[in-house]
């Protein structure tokens, strides 16, 4: 039972969207429920993997793995396996996916069938990429991925969603294709100690790749992984794919896909490529606080709230790859932390703006204003996961910026302090176009869209809400038992990494 | 006697699916001239028939390693050198392929000839002698049959090409793929005798023993030359690829489903046994050569299928493409040696069976389109096709992501084995030109899907024909082209197995 644990968690959403293929089309109401049921099933057999992953002895291996032949004679495995880092990345995804599915009710009304499925195929492939440990079995969830998500974006989007759709697809593949040919040449490499494997974890035990290539082959990686995440400059479909989207799709896509590029660095590019990382991080550091400030700076200017959280996305996503590069166990735990937070807020705002939308049908912020007296309770969850998004202490945010811009400060490399102070610039200005839209949409005089009634949310989207705010508080009270879990995993994918050893030595925790 | 008169004894088992084939067309030639016999479906059924015979016969002869027509010379030691007719796995494998290929086309004939009026016996007679034709070249050991059997191959496609005799678009399709198909065998018969010249053989085993004893003159490397370029025309390589769209757009579309996947694996098929048979270690020159027609092939039908707007034009500058990527496999093969090269030749045959399916079943979804004399073939004719077919649209949807190469399909899996193949090789360049050139791929793929799937259908919407046989067909593409992305062992090992008599 143990073995088939993962397996049954990653393709149960596929159950359900068979399942859902024969409920007649025309019954919305029923496809609703029923996807609703299975998401919320996923989440109730994801959730005592928080319980009985074992972190008491610090064991950092991958834990319920089942490992099965799958290509015998290339030697590719079907192997999954979980540790303290996908460990809380498919508790997000369970979490967040029956909120979504909540989220739409009102919001999607044509070929709803078509789009419970999609959004169901869609949680088995990012749940496969998260728990996948052989490399091929990795690359084939991490495009498959592409799929649901093109059409979710395609059929359901706004105006220029075509353009958005092809767009997302392309840059994600265009960057995949060189990873693709970079896990290749690790596989024939295998060979030299060995048969040929597709393996992780007997990559990083036996593969020792000479540095020339490891750069190459870590360019490779790297290019697939930053436009998933996306840094600077590789951002740019992020606003169109986030703007054409629908609500539950720019809730999914910012809350769980970009976490899968952040989560493909951590989990392949450090343990495979020490040495590449070392020489990188003077790079990848300086574009995450370009990526930091640019996008805050534009985000600032945006008068799609829409568009302004997209950019505020690539500014936040700047501190992840910041923490994650810093090598520091603080920056490290900061990091992944903060993508657990940056699902929630992030995710949590395209939701409420999908509500706004539903009701006005805009999202330009000149056209709301004193919304708080229209919508009291909408604007007292705005605001909570405001604060959460910026960072402000109690909140989850605060926790994993702090630990970031503190771990980051204390780096052996000395150029990362003075980005360290800029990227603290970062948290200053999410402060400012942040509470400048909250002040211009939901302060002052009452404004509403011409023969628009605003009325406030409902019980379905308060429950669509309230659970991810308790997770806000839950993080920025008591992060223990999320750092706890991550901790050891942690350390286990820089243990190859010079630098990161002598840090982790200087400071200890 | 003389000792050239002196003709060697026929192993029968060695031509018996050729023969199948070639007599199950002789009976539905007099069958069709019956008339009591000459009703609807009967041609397609004698031919089905036929087709499964011939299926089964393969089936049996697996692991006989049969051979024919040898020299006098030739003992049964050192069969199948020698040999002209080589019935080993390889040929076998090959065979099959070309069977399926040809059930899937009847199966997509059957509805779009009633409709168009042109149902009639002496079509599935040209389809079955082209398939003979296929089957020698896959079997070939000896240039001439190589020539005998595109040529067996060609003729009937000449006519196939402009079997809609009314359409001026057909006609002009025939045409034009005469005379520049006539062109092609000029060339392939020069290089032939050019071969012939430089080694005193036509034999593939022949010229491997003359090549290993005086090197590559220049009279052999011109020979070579002139017989890559004759059979690459009938693969579309650039820059002999100009015929392509043309052709596949005049041409009816089952016509077209057959020669864009028939006529290229078989090509394929003959450049393996003459790379691997005859030039196993063929000069670093020929493999650079090679090598940048398979990088151009996939750049220009990628990049020139951008801008199609008929969807049999965007499928035949995707076939275009799709030659580039065997080529790559076929580049690989001849590089290498041992495992390598096994892999190679293996990638090349797991990817002829991906994409016979994937393209078999994206044009079985285009023949349903249309209505007499009007073929509907626009892109924009599939607007909104998900919602008035819907799982027509899946599967179309799910042929393109596997023409783009996106998992879990199986194109994604003969991609990756293709490009793994030449990698490991040492040629990785290619492996990143074509994987880059997918990407380009994917743009045209998705135009189809999003026209089907993101625009409303528009006032007139084309008509669409019901037809149980190529819904059967493209149910059962769709179904492989899943069931073998998600399991492709079981299509892995049948290519492992075929690696027989080939490999010198």
């Amino acid at each position: 039972m143990n073995e088939w644990y993962l397996t049954i968690l990653i393709f149960l959403p596929l159950v359900g969207a068979i399942i859902l293929l024969f409920v007649p089309g025309a019954a919305h109401a029923l496809l609703r429920n029923v996807a609703l049921v299975v998401s919320l099933i996923v989440f109730a057999v994801s959730a005592p993997l928080w319980f009985q992953y074992d972190f008491s002895s610090g064991a950092a291996q991958f834990q319920f793995v089942q490992s099965g032949e799958w290509v015998p004679s290339l030697g590719i495995t079907y192997k999954v396996g979980v540790d303290g880092i996908s460990l809380l990345l498919v508790l997000l995804t369970t979490f967040l996916t029956p909120l979504t599915i909540l989220s739409t009710y009102r919001a999607i009304d044509t070929r709803v069938k078509e789009f419970v499925v999609l959004l169901l195929l869609l949680e088995t492939a990012v749940l496969g990429t998260f728990l996948a440990l052989d490399l091929f079995l990795f690359y084939v969830f991490w495009e498959a991925v592409l799929i649901p998500m093109y059409f979710l974006i395609g059929v359901w989007g706004g105006e220029r969603r075509i353009y958005a759709a092809i767009k997302f697809f392309l840059y994600t593949m265009a960057g995949s294709v060189l990873m693709l040919v970079a896990i290749l040449t690790i596989y024939f490499l295998s060979g030299d100690n060995g048969a040929r494997t597709f393996d992780l974890t007997t990559l990083i035990a036996t593969v020792r790749v000479e540095s020339g290539l490891q750069l190459w082959l870590f360019a490779a990686f790297a290019l697939a992984f930053a436009v998933k995440v996306p840094m600077f400059p590789l951002h740019t479909w992020l606003p169109d794919a986030h703007v054409e989207a629908p609500t539950a799709g720019s809730a999914i896509l910012a809350a769980v896909l970009l976490k899968m590029g952040a989560y493909g660095f951590l989990r392949f590019c450090l343990p495979l490529f020490p040495e590449a990382v070392e020489t990188a991080v003077p790079l990848i550091a300086f574009l995450a606080v370009v990526g930091i400030v640019y996008g805050a700076l534009v985000a600032t200017m945006q008068r799609d709230v829409k568009k302004l959280v997209a950019y505020s996305s690539v500014s936040h996503l700047g501190f992840i790859m910041l923490g994650m590069f810093a090598l520091t166990p603080e920056a490290l735990q900061g990091s992944l932390l903060q993508m657990v937070n940056h699902g929630l807020s992030t995710g949590a705002l395209f939701l409420l703006v999908g509500m706004l939308y539903e009701r006005a049908h805009t999202r330009l912020i000149e056209h709301f204003g004193g919304v708080a007296r229209l919508m009291p309770v909408f604007a007292a969850f705005f605001l909570i996961v405001l604060f959460s998004s910026i960072g402000v202490p109690f909140t989850n945010g605060f926790v994993g910026e702090f630990l970031i811009l503190v771990g980051t400060f204390r780096a052996e490399e000395l150029f990362l302090q003075p980005l360290a102070i800029i990227a603290a610039s970062g948290v200053v200005l999410a402060a400012v176009y942040m509470l400048w839209m909250y002040q211009r949409m939901m302060q002052g005089p009452t404004r509403q869209p011409a023969g628009v009634q605003l009325s406030d949310i409902t019980r379905r989207e308060i429950a669509v809400l309230v659970p991810i705010v308790l997770l806000i508080f839950w993080i920025g009270l008591y992060p223990k038992p999320f750092l706890d879990r991550a901790g050891p995993s942690l350390d286990a994918v820089v243990r190859n990494i010079p630098v990161a050893q002598v840090q982790a030595g200087l400071g200890g925790r | 006697m003389n000792e050239l008169l002196k003709l060697p004894g026929v192993d029968w088992w060695a031509v018996a699916p050729a023969l199948a084939i070639t007599l199950t067309a002789c009976v539905v030639m007099l069958a069709d001239l019956w008339p009591r016999l000459s009703r609807r479906g009967t041609a397609a059924a004698l031919s089905l028939v036929g087709l499964i015979v011939t299926a089964v016969l393969s089936v049996y002869l697996w692991d006989a390693d049969r051979s024919a027509f040898c020299t006098v010379e030739a003992t049964a030691d050192s069969a199948p050198y020698g040999c002209m007719l080589i019935l080993d796995n390889f040929a076998l494998f090959f065979n099959l392929v070309f069977v399926l290929v040809a059930v899937i086309t009847v199966l997509i004939s059957f509805t779009y000839m009633e409709r168009e009026d042109l149902e009639n016996g002496e079509y599935y007679v040209l389809l079955l002698f082209s398939v003979a034709g296929l089957m020698l070249m896959a079997s070939a050991g000896e240039l001439i049959i190589v020539f005998l059997g595109l040529e067996l191959l060609s003729l009937p496609l000449y006519m196939l090409a402009g079997f809609s005799r009314l359409r001026l678009q057909s006609d002009e399709s025939a045409v034009k793929y005469v005379l520049l198909g006539a062109f092609a065998s000029g060339f392939l018969l020069y290089g032939i005798a050019l071969l012939y010249g430089a080694t005193e053989t036509t034999n593939l085993a022949g010229i491997a023993t003359a090549v290993a004893q005086d090197g590559f003159s220049t009279l052999l490397l011109i020979g070579m030359g002139l017989l890559i370029v004759g059979l690459g025309f009938k693969a579309a390589l650039v820059p002999i690829h100009m015929w392509t769209p043309d052709v596949y757009e005049g041409a009816p579309t089952p016509v077209t489903a057959y020669m864009s996947v028939a006529a290229k694996t078989a090509t394929f098929a003959a450049l393996a046994r003459v790379f691997v048979g005859a030039f196993p270690e063929a000069p670093v020159e020929t493999v650079w050569v090679l090598g940048g027609v398979a990088a151009a092939t996939m750049i220009v039908g990628n990049v020139a299928a951008l801008v199609q707007n008929n969807i049999k034009r965007l499928l035949g500058y995707s076939s275009i493409a799709h030659a580039g990527y065997l080529l790559v496999g076929l580049v690989a093969a001849s590089v290498a040696t041992g495992e390598t090269r096994d892999l190679a030749i293996q990638s090349l045959l797991f990817y002829s069976v991906a994409y016979s399916f994937m393209n078999l079943g994206a044009f079985g979804v285009v023949t349903f389109l249309g209505r007499r004399g009007e073929e509907f073939a626009a892109v924009s004719d599939y607007a909104g096709l998900a919602r008035r077919r819907p799982w027509l649209a899946v599967m179309m949807a799910l042929f393109m992501f596997s023409l783009a190469g996106v998992p879990p399909t199986v194109g994604f899996v003969g991609k990756v084995y293709l490009f793994s193949a030449v990698i490991d090789a040492g040629h990785a360049w290619l492996a990143i030109v074509g994987l880059l050139t997918s990407v380009v791929s994917a743009y045209y793929y998705l135009r189809v899907v999003y026209v089907m799937y993101m625009q409303g259908p528009s006032a007139e919407p084309a008509p669409l024909s019901h037809s149980a046989l190529a819904a059967t067909a493209v149910v059962v593409s769709a179904a492989a082209v899943l069931l073998l992305g998600l399991v492709p062992s079981i299509l892995l090992d049948l290519a492992h197995a075929s690696l027989g008599a080939l490999i010198l």
